[in-house]
């Protein structure tokens, strides 16, 4: 039974995910899933970010974006980027379980709405070229760079720069002026 | 090409042109440059505009944010000559407008794909926002394309500035043109001069060491030959024109006689055609006299031929004892010998009248008539003719009216076509006399009757002698000649004669007369009006009147026997001819003498003036008795002294009245010396 329902939440998700792709994520007759918004912008972000020298091996590396704590989204965005790329580069999703490595990865998603979960995750990815993105309220004060919120039944996000900064990444001033909220300075 | 007058009008024009074709090429080359660099940097600009929008937009695009692709198209309001714009997301809505202030915010449904258009004064662009590959959506921009509005100022620039780069162009010629006019100026004025006045004397100035110097040379050096030719050229002109003066004079002379003498030949030529044409045109009148007459001849001959004819027939019968015939028959016979008779008398009087006329042996003697009295006699002796017919009579009033005629004749005609009026009318009709003055100094007696008329083509006939218009077989007596004579009386009188005629209705005959002044009228009718014989008293007469006839043709003394012979009171003696008359008379002393003219040995007339001699005779009252019956004849007659002239044939009722009155006049006259004597 569960795998029945996972099969047509599935079909659904990804037929939406097509649908948000053709329409670049504007609102239909039907309102999309919200994660499978999230899954998009994810794959959206990776276009207004510029990684630091070094970050890619070669002009065709692949671009690694991390999903932990939410397998269903990670299955989602990997229907999304499939036969796309960014920048030249192929997009490869991973799925990360506590105490994993960050290494290699270029954006990560903290899908954990526990404290000490996302706390733990960040931890992981800082020091490093990672545009961490998290879905809970308090993440940007936990230390999250890219935060989804809800406002206006509109999936929006906010942007820490001061956390920003220290990974060498720059954020698009064009997704910044998209932005929410943006905190701290560039 | 207009033509130029003058050299510098030529030298302004050229100039003029020149400018003109130069600064309309510079100005059309400028204009087009520029609008096409305006064209091509507008193109570029918005180019830009939209590939820098898109850029930005894409954000906005892909995080659906319209509050950021909005505030990003209100950036364009620094770039006025946008006038609108628009953000499509990938499936062609519209996801963010912005128009500049006073445009409408009116967007095409549905973006195309990149393209640039123009559109009168718009210039439509749309540019897709591709990124990564992906189609995000579309901008579009609507700017101000002034293309035409440009155009129209350039040219009106470009019209400024040649007009006063002309107007400049003008006043430069003006003041320029004449270093290179000035010179040739100069000579073409010397030498209108030396046309003029043929004074090759002349030299035009030198001014300048130019070409213009160098024609100013050539031209004097030409004078100076010019001068030179001209004097020995007029030299033996003058006397080449000496001779030629006296040449002509000689010729002149010739010309002015052969002249006189062509026109000496024409005059004679045109005489001699003139009498040629004269003389054919008698010759044809005298040939158609000629004509006329002969068939006027054989015309009357048959008139007169016809009623001697019944005369001549009925006296046969009357005398051949081989037909015997009663005492009615003879009284029949008789009364056709006296109609026959009358109608040949008539007729020998009209074809005497006519000749006299035709011969123009008429003496008019024109003068003063009283129209009145001339209608009245006319009316007294034709009403009893028509009375007889039931016909009427209407005489208008005819006021003074005095008309220059010879009142005889006037008499003559009126009664000729009232008779006529009278004799071709029906029975119991009307004869209307009508007086008309519509042409001044004429007046105009028209005679109206209510016979059957007659058609034009008998109104061509009618006045032609014997002609009587089919008449001939109808009761109506007649000779045809009437008219004829009334015409040629009209004419003679200075008037006219006519006549207008309906089938049916009647005829209408016409004549008119000159009017005149009534002056000298009464005298003459003094003169005119007829001795009043006392009539009364012939009737009381007692005892017998002695009455000689003198006459030399027996059947004429027979006749007048005969008539005598019924009047108990007179006694008649005859004599045979004029002596033995006169012896008689003498003797007898008659009271009345009835006298023929045409008498052998001595004529009446001549009679008459002895007995008139003779106081044993003077006292006694002659009557002509005579066949002299031309109206001549009468006034001569009445002119020598007779106290009456009767005509034959005799009519014995005139013959009657004469004597009674000449008898009464003698017995007035007698009382009258009875009374004086005692």
């Amino acid at each position: 039974m569960q795998s029945m329902d996972g099969l047509s939440r599935r079909l659904v998700a990804s037929c939406l995910a097509i649908g948000l792709l053709a329409c670049a994520g504007l609102a239909r007759a039907q309102p999309p899933l919200e994660s499978e918004v999230k899954a998009v912008y994810l794959y959206k972000f990776a276009s207004f970010v510029q990684w630091p020298d070094g970050s890619f091996a070669r002009p065709d590396s692949v671009l690694q974006i991390g999903v932990a704590g939410n397998d269903a989204l990670a299955g989602q965005l990997a229907r999304v980027v499939e036969g796309r790329n960014v920048n030249g580069h192929a997009v490869v999703i991973r799925k990360i379980r506590r105490g994993e490595s960050m290494a290699g990865l270029h954006i990560v998603f903290v899908g954990a709405q526990d404290g000490a979960a996302i706390a733990e995750y960040l931890h992981a990815a800082r020091g490093q070229s990672v545009l961490t993105v998290t879905d809970s309220g308090e993440a940007l004060a936990l230390g999250s760079m890219v935060n989804f919120v809800v406002a206006e039944q509109r999936l929006r996000f906010e942007v820490a720069l001061d956390h920003v900064a220290p990974s060498r990444l720059r954020i698009s001033a064009r997704m910044l002026a998209a932005a929410l909220r943006v905190g701290g300075t560039i | 090409m207009i033509r130029m007058v003058s050299l510098r009008q030529k030298l302004a024009a050229v100039v003029m042109l020149t400018t003109l074709a130069a600064l309309l090429v510079s100005s059309g080359i400028l204009i087009a440059y520029d609008l096409r660099q305006y064209h091509r940097a507008l193109l570029g600009d918005m180019s830009t505009q939209a590939e820098l929008l898109g850029h930005m937009t894409s954000a906005a695009l892909s995080f659906d944010d319209k509050r950021l692709a909005a505030e990003n198209l209100a950036l364009l309001r620094i770039r006025p000559q946008v006038r609108a714009g628009a953000i499509y997301n990938a499936r062609g809505e519209l996801f963010a407008s912005y128009a500049a202030r006073g445009e409408l915010r009116r967007f095409p449904a549905q973006p195309s794909g990149d393209e640039v258009r123009t559109e009168g004064n718009n210039l439509f662009l749309y540019r897709r926002i591709i990124e990564n590959g992906e189609l995000l959506g579309t901008v579009y921009l609507r700017a101000e394309y002034a293309l035409v509005s440009r155009l129209v100022d350039y040219v009106g620039i470009a019209a400024l500035i040649t007009t006063l780069a002309m107007l400049l162009a003008l006043l430069l010629t003006r003041r320029l043109g004449r270093i290179v006019t000035a010179p040739i100026f100069a000579i073409a004025g010397v030498a209108r001069e030396v046309v003029s006045t043929r004074d090759y004397s002349r030299r035009a100035p030198r001014t300048s060491t130019d070409e213009a110097g160098e024609l100013v040379d050539s031209f004097n050096a030409m004078l100076t030959e010019i001068e030179q030719r001209t004097g020995e050229l007029e030299t033996s002109n003058r006397a080449i024109a000496r001779e030629a003066e006296e040449r002509a004079r000689a010729q002149q002379e010739v010309m002015r006689l052969n002249e006189q003498l062509e026109v000496r030949v024409h005059e004679r030529t045109l005489q001699l055609e003139t009498a040629n044409a004269e003389l054919e045109l008698a010759m044809d009148e005298a040939k158609q006299a000629n004509q006329a007459k002969s068939a006027f001849l054989s015309a009357m001959s048959h008139e007169l031929r016809t009623p001697l004819n019944a005369i001549l027939g009925f006296a046969q019968i009357l005398t051949a004892d081989a037909l015997p015939s009663t005492l009615p028959q003879k009284k029949e016979f008789a009364g056709h010998i006296l109609k026959s008779g009358r109608h040949l008398l008539t007729l020998i009087n009209e074809i005497l009248d006519l000749a006299k006329v035709e011969a123009g042996a008429v003496n008019l003697s024109l003068e003063p008539v009283a129209l009145g009295e001339v209608l009245d006699e006319c009316h007294t002796m034709i009403e009893p003719i028509a009375a007889q017919r039931g016909i009427r009579v209407l005489f208008p009033d005819a006021g003074d009216s005095v008309v220059e005629a010879d009142r005889t004749r006037v008499k003559q005609v009126l009664l000729n076509l009232l008779s006529n009026a009278v004799k071709y009318n029906r029975d119991g009709g009307a004869v209307m006399l009508a007086l008309g003055f519509d042409r001044p100094g004429m007046v105009r007696i028209s005679v109206q009757d209510t016979g059957a008329g007659m058609r034009p083509d008998q109104l061509d006939l009618l006045f032609q002698p014997f002609n009587r218009l089919g008449q001939e077989n109808s009761g109506q007596e007649g000779t045809g000649i009437g008219l004829v004579v009334t015409r040629r009386l009209v004419e003679l009188m200075k008037g006219a004669i006519g006549v207008s005629s309906q089938v049916g209705v009647g005829s209408v005959f016409w004549i008119e007369l000159p009017l005149t002044e009534p002056h000298a009228l009464g005298a003459m009718a003094a003169t005119l009006a007829p001795p009043a014989p006392a009539l009364a008293q012939g009737a009381s007469g007692t005892g017998r009147h002695t009455v000689l006839y003198v006459e030399d043709n027996p059947a004429n003394l027979k006749l007048v026997e005969e008539i005598v012979r019924f009047r108990p009171d007179l006694r008649l003696i005859s004599a045979q001819d004029g002596h033995l008359g006169i012896e008689m008379a003498r003797l007898h002393a008659p009271d009345l003498i009835l006298m023929d003219i045409n008498l052998p040995l001595v004529n009446g007339v001549e009679a008459l003036r002895m007995l008139r001699n003779d106081p044993r005779t003077s006292h006694i009252p002659v009557i002509a008795l005579t066949a002299n019956a031309m109206p001549r004849d009468i006034e001569r007659g009445i002119a020598a002294g007779f106290f009456r002239y009767l005509t034959k044939p005799i009519n014995i009722d005139e013959f009657t009245e004469a004597v009674n009155s000449t008898l009464a006049w003698i017995e007035g006259r007698d009382a009258g010396h009875k009374e004086q004597q005692p």
